[in-house]
């Protein structure tokens, strides 16, 4: 193909060239060589933003391989090989979440760098001591790293900060979607507002994402508080995702035939994933170990070497590692079946696709997932496994809707449409606060706590913790022995503090809580990540049968269960985490919707029209409390954090609720008993948050939670948890439609007579 | 009593006593009590001088005085003769590191080496220079070439660690001042002053293999100690300040590490193997005393700084190393500002427009505004004092009586460095407890 960049003769000419012509000549003579057809909208309004814009933070939003790099590199390149290079020290700071994926961009952005001699230097834990020594003594042009390393900048090399990023010109953010909603996004954010005052300038931001649903809230997490100069460009929709859904059906009955069995799923995993890259992504590890092992059961069966190692958090870390290692090793395939374990931060090289086993925690964890897989011109591919039971007469209303099911449907929905979970509202996020004081001390050498404040709190991105609650935090951090004052007032790190900070995985802050292992009187029932509120006393579904909490053990992360005799209650009562608001909405609209995704099978299909015909046939479609066996049960389809609140505050008007899937079971109570207690509700003032917090037994979710106390934990908590006033507002929501349908029945019922 | 004060002198004493910092010359004229102190201190210089070694901590709470006493020690090593060094620890300057900043502190203390004939740092060059000419001239009195009384005379260096480099070093200079080679006369005071980074670089322009660098600190410390000598000074002396610098190290190794480093000095000097060489520190009690971070939480080293079990409730011990300073009382405080005002009227007190009753009405009003804590803490009352001096004297239709009652007297509390943004901002103005927050 010739250059059609400059020749061709599209109405939209003059605006490609205008974009084009700004590029360095070796750059352009780049494109020509590699036989770009012509740039893409988002490379063309990059181009033109960075390089004749006013210098507002950026925004690129587009899917995996939506060519958002070179969007951003050729116009930065561009701008750098012009400009004088005597100042010392890197001119653009690139993060990004994975080292596999540095060293991925390395290599493409050092491509073109290499045409204006710009330098590119990576830096993360796999970078040899040498070439590290190198930047350092002359830091100049790119630098590519992680949060975690640049973190490890401010505890080690402090005193190198200024002359490294004195001149720095652009910070890069790359993944932002993958940083947001967690610990680490608030540690980056955090980063960054301290890279700036060491510097004592603020560097353009410019953020690479995939498709987010919320422009806005990127920009303001970008630079916090809220950003409005910031500009977004978003592209359209043009990376592949190949996504498919297996549906399975338990203990079906011999003969049948009309859909396939869940004993099939490793016969299908094995000939899918055999010979390749893969992680297989389950959601305990249960599932991990027994799948793990039938995996290579089914290899040695066939005598063929095996490829299928397990990963979680309970294996030695010698085991972790070699999983690891198999991953990353070229030439020879592997499948690594894990719990989130690799869905953060580590490292394990190329993937070509992923295997869900049932429906994943939340949309931004699958994007996580997905975005491991499908690097360069390869597309990322998901494979969900989703299991439902066949229900018969005797089964509850929510194992006839197949739920499982019906999440998957709407997750995917949603990520295919660009959404994905904002961070947590109103979190406090006191774990990494702890964890940024405790750097910000070595940092500086000791601080006072009027500073911290200043830095962390009055400026920076911990906003929402009071003065009150960062006194608090501090003493407790005294009392734990993390800091220490000197007699000036000065806080410097006590001895839990050195210890912390002297460990290898200080500079991490993101982590996976352990599971909690489940155990009756006759044994072992299971084990499951729970993030939902466990409060003694209370009740809990689990394998189909309802279980009184007797004791928590956070030590050991064990529940002791007792069995609590009970009608009917649903086989399956969700995977443990907690399900956003936006998911249980599109779970509603799937069931009340007729079309049928592409991306289902045979049996998935027929599972989701039996799950709609139930859902009609029940009445879902019109109401919202069913009476069922005895029992009154809340489909409120709304988010766990909602939910729970609403099961909370149930409980304080005297009425127990179960907690199953979707619904809320409100224990031999009656309809009118509901409908009084969720009016009373949404009438009185809001109870105390950290008293609803204080009864919760498993509260330590973030990776410093162990060393907050008991109020600050209270507190945290109950700002991640509960929410009060939408809880409220979904009982008035109740209330209203309640007495609207029987007015309705009223009107119909006089019309008669 | 009213003996006349040089008219230079005079005013660097009073503009540094308005900025709140001790002052570099004429400190004998604002001295007040230690008398004990003092005559400890002048005993070691002697000691020194006679070849000997000492080491001497000056701990005192902030504000107590111990940069001026630092001060008035060097101020008095100078004048018996030695040569002197000094130095803030710091962050960036510390005893031992293996990233460069004991070089650093070698440097910088270098670059502070004082005699009495250049008090205000820098002297380095003009002790090789000294060297050199008393080698001239023995050279001449014996009748024998300057080479060879230069090379028997550093021959005594190459007995010590480090010293064949050092004196190689010296060599160099000497035959570049033979043949009026500038450039590698500078050289070689640039190797003196720790500032080659690499030894390649020492090698082409020095043909030596080695370089000061964070190791070999104490070392050169020694060899210079020695050289002084050679150069027919009676000793060095090296002033340490800010010692809890190594108390806010936030990282244990680190802490440990120059604690190690000083109580090797302290062995040295306290058995006598380090001649001509004399340390005084000075450091806080947290420094000493904290059992974690501070001096007490390296055993050994707190052990040969113990305290004499004896010499409690008023009886003093001055023989160990450790000095502790007194704060001074409400009388030391009443006579300095005697001798403030000395200074101010250059000994005319009988004619001055502030009599003693005005001095001891400042005080009052001093008591009356912050407490009795202000004559611990001197800084702030003094620099309130001369600026009283100075309005009076320029305003001479004003009384003592209306002023006094004016001055604006805060309590002093260590400062932290506010290199942070500024604070009307981010609305800082109204954290009450954050500013005085206590864990």
């Amino acid at each position: 193909m010739a250059n059609l960049l400059r020749s061709s003769s599209e109405s939209s000419e003059g605006r490609v060239s205008q974009a084009f012509d700004l590029l360095h000549p070796k750059i352009q003579k780049w494109a020509w060589t590699n036989e770009w057809q012509k740039l893409r909208m988002i490379q063309e309004e990059a181009i033109l933003a960075i390089l004749s814009g006013p210098g507002e933070d950026l925004i690129l939003s587009a899917p995996t391989a939506g060519g958002k790099t070179e969007a951003v590199y050729m116009p930065i390149l561009t701008e750098l090989a012009a400009a004088a290079t005597d100042t010392v020290g890197f001119k653009v700071l690139y993060i990004s979440p994975l080292r596999a994926l540095i060293d991925d961009q390395f290599e493409r952005i050092s491509e073109i760098a290499n045409l204006v001699d710009v330098p590119v230097t990576r830096w993360h834990g796999d970078v040899s001591g040498a070439d590290k020594a190198r930047a350092l003594r002359s830091p100049a042009g790119i630098i590519l790293t992680t949060p975690e390393s640049l973190e490890a900048f401010f505890v080690l090399r402090r005193s190198h900060l200024p002359r490294l990023f004195g001149s720095l010109k652009y910070l890069i953010v790359d993944e932002l979607h993958a940083f947001m909603p967690s610990e680490r996004g608030r540690q980056l954010q955090s980063l960054m507002n301290r890279l700036d005052l060491v510097i004592g300038s603020s560097p353009r931001r410019i953020a690479l994402s995939a498709t987010i649903g919320d422009v806005r809230e990127a920009c303001a997490f970008l630079r916090p508080p809220s950003n409005e100069k910031a500009r977004a460009i978003v592209a359209e929709n043009i990376g592949e995702i190949r996504i498919a859904v297996h549906g399975f059906v338990s203990d079906l009955p011999e003969g049948e035939s009309s859909v396939t069995r869940s004993e099939d799923i490793p016969e299908v995993l094995y000939s899918k994933l055999r010979g390749g890259n893969n992680l297989v992504f389950a959601n305990t590890r249960q599932g991990v170990e027994s799948l793990s092992d039938t995996l290579r059961r089914l290899c040695e069966k066939r005598n063929v070497p095996n490829e299928f190692y397990p990963h979680h958090g309970s294996l030695s870390k010698d085991l972790r590692k070699h999983a690891e290692a198999m991953l990353k090793k070229q030439g020879s395939p592997a499948t690594v079946i894990c719990t989130s374990t690799l869905e953060l931060g580590i490292d394990v090289g190329h993937i070509e696709s992923i295997a869900q086993m049932g429906s994943p925690p939340s949309v931004s964890s699958v994007s996580q997932r997905l975005g491991r897989s499908g690097r360069r011109d390869n597309p990322s591919i998901l494979r969900y496994f989703v299991t439902e039971e066949m229900p018969d007469q005797e089964s509850h209303l929510e194992d006839h809707l197949h739920l499982k099911l019906i999440e998957v449907i709407a997750q995917t929905e949603l990520l295919l449409a660009g959404w994905c979970e904002s961070p947590e509202t109103g979190a406090l996020h006191l774990s990494t606060l702890l964890h940024q004081i405790l750097s910000l001390i070595c940092e500086r050498g000791g601080i006072t706590a009027k500073e911290i404040w200043t830095v962390l709190c009055s400026a920076g991105p911990f906003r929402n913790v009071s003065q009150d609650l960062l006194v608090a935090l501090l003493r407790q951090m005294g009392a734990g022995e993390l800091i220490e004052q000197a007699p000036s007032g000065i806080l410097l790190l006590g001895r839990q503090g050195e210890r912390l900070q002297s460990g290898r995985d200080f500079y991490a802050v993101f982590f996976t809580p352990d599971e909690f292992t489940l155990i009756s009187p006759a044994g072992s029932l299971g084990s499951l990540p729970i993030r939902y509120p466990l409060i003694p006393g209370q009740h809990l579904i689990f394998g189909g049968t309802r279980w009184l909490v007797e004791s928590v053990d956070l030590h050991r992360r064990v529940v002791m269960l007792h069995p609590s005799p009970a009608g009917k209650v649903p086989k399956f009562a969700g995977g443990g985490w907690l399900v956003g608001d936006e998911v249980r909405k599109r779970m509603r609209q799937v069931l009340l919707g007729e079309d049928v995704p592409r991306y289902l099978d045979a049996c998935a299909r027929q599972l989701l029209s039996s799950g709609r015909r139930a859902f009609q046939d029940a009445g879902l479609h019109e109401a919202s409390l069913i009476e069922w066996g005895g029992d009154t049960c809340l489909f409120c389809w709304r988010g766990d954090r909602i939910r729970f609140t609403l099961k909370a505050l149930l409980s304080g008007e005297g009425l127990q609720s179960d907690a199953m899937a979707v619904a809320l079971n409100c224990r031999g109570s009656s309809k009118i008993d509901l409908i009084g207690a969720l009016e009373a509700i949404s009438s009185k003032s809001a109870p105390n948050v950290l008293e609803l917090a204080s009864k919760v037994s498993n509260k330590e979710n973030a990776k410093y939670d162990g060393f907050l106390g008991k109020e600050l934990l209270d507190a945290e908590y109950a700002s991640r948890v509960f929410e009060i006033e939408g809880a409220k507002q979904e009982a008035g929501k109740h209330v209203r439609s309640e007495s609207e349908r029987s007015d309705v029945c009223l009107d119909s019922s006089g019309e008669k007579q | 009593m009213t003996k006349t004060i040089r008219p230079r002198t005079r005013d660097a004493i009073l503009q540094a006593l308005s900025a709140g910092v001790v002052p570099r010359a004429g400190i004998e004229h604002i001295q007040v009590g230690r008398l004990r102190e003092i005559q400890e201190m002048l005993k070691d210089i002697r000691r020194i001088a006679d070849g000997g070694a000492g080491i001497r901590f000056i701990i005192g709470e902030y504000g107590s005085g111990k940069t001026f006493f630092l001060n008035l020690v060097r101020e008095m090593a100078l004048s018996s003769k030695l040569v002197t060094m000094h130095a803030d620890l710091s962050a960036k300057r510390r005893l031992y590191s293996t990233r460069g900043q004991a070089q650093a502190l070698y440097s910088e203390l270098v670059r502070s080496m004082s005699t009495r004939s250049r008090p205000e740092g820098g002297a380095l060059p003009s002790i090789i220079e000294r060297f050199v000419s008393k080698s001239l001239a023995q050279a001449k009195s014996e009748d024998c070439s300057p080479s060879e009384v230069i090379m028997s005379r550093i021959e005594c260096l190459t007995d010590m660690v480090g010293g064949f480099d050092f004196a190689a070093v010296i060599g160099a200079y000497w035959e570049a001042y033979d043949s009026s080679d500038s450039q590698r006369k500078q050289n070689a005071i640039r190797w003196l002053r720790g500032e080659f980074s690499t030894k390649t670089e020492a090698r082409q322009c020095l043909g030596v293999r080695t370089i000061v660098t964070d190791s070999t600190f104490y070392d050169h410390l020694k060899l210079l100690a020695l050289f002084c000598q050679l150069a027919e000074y009676d000793g060095l002396l090296v002033c340490l300040d800010e010692l809890v610098s190594i108390y806010m190290l936030q990282n244990a190794q680190a802490r440990r590490g120059n604690y190690e480093e000083l109580l090797r000095i302290v062995n040295d000097s306290i058995q006598g193997s380090t001649t001509g060489l004399g340390l005084v520190l000075a450091g806080t009690p947290e420094f000493l005393q904290d059992h974690r971070r501070g001096i007490n939480s390296h055993e050994a080293l707190s052990s040969r700084l113990e305290g004499n079990a004896f010499a409690v409730d008023g009886l003093v011990d001055f023989s160990g190393p450790v000095i502790r300073l007194q704060n001074l009382t409400q009388e030391d405080l009443y006579v300095l500002l005697g001798k403030v005002r000395n200074v101010f009227y250059n000994g005319e007190t009988e004619s001055a427009p502030l009599p003693d009753k005005a001095i001891e009405s400042f005080m009052q009003h001093c008591l009356n505004r912050i407490g009795e804590a202000y004559f611990r803490t001197p800084r702030t009352t003094i620099r309130k004092f001369v600026q009283l001096l100075a309005v009076l004297d320029q305003n001479p239709a004003t009384t003592w009586e209306t002023l006094v009652h004016h001055a604006e007297v805060e309590i002093d509390t260590p400062v932290a460095r506010t290199e942070i943004v500024d604070e009307e901002e981010n609305g800082c103005s109204e954290d009450g407890e954050l500013a005085t927050f206590k864990l």
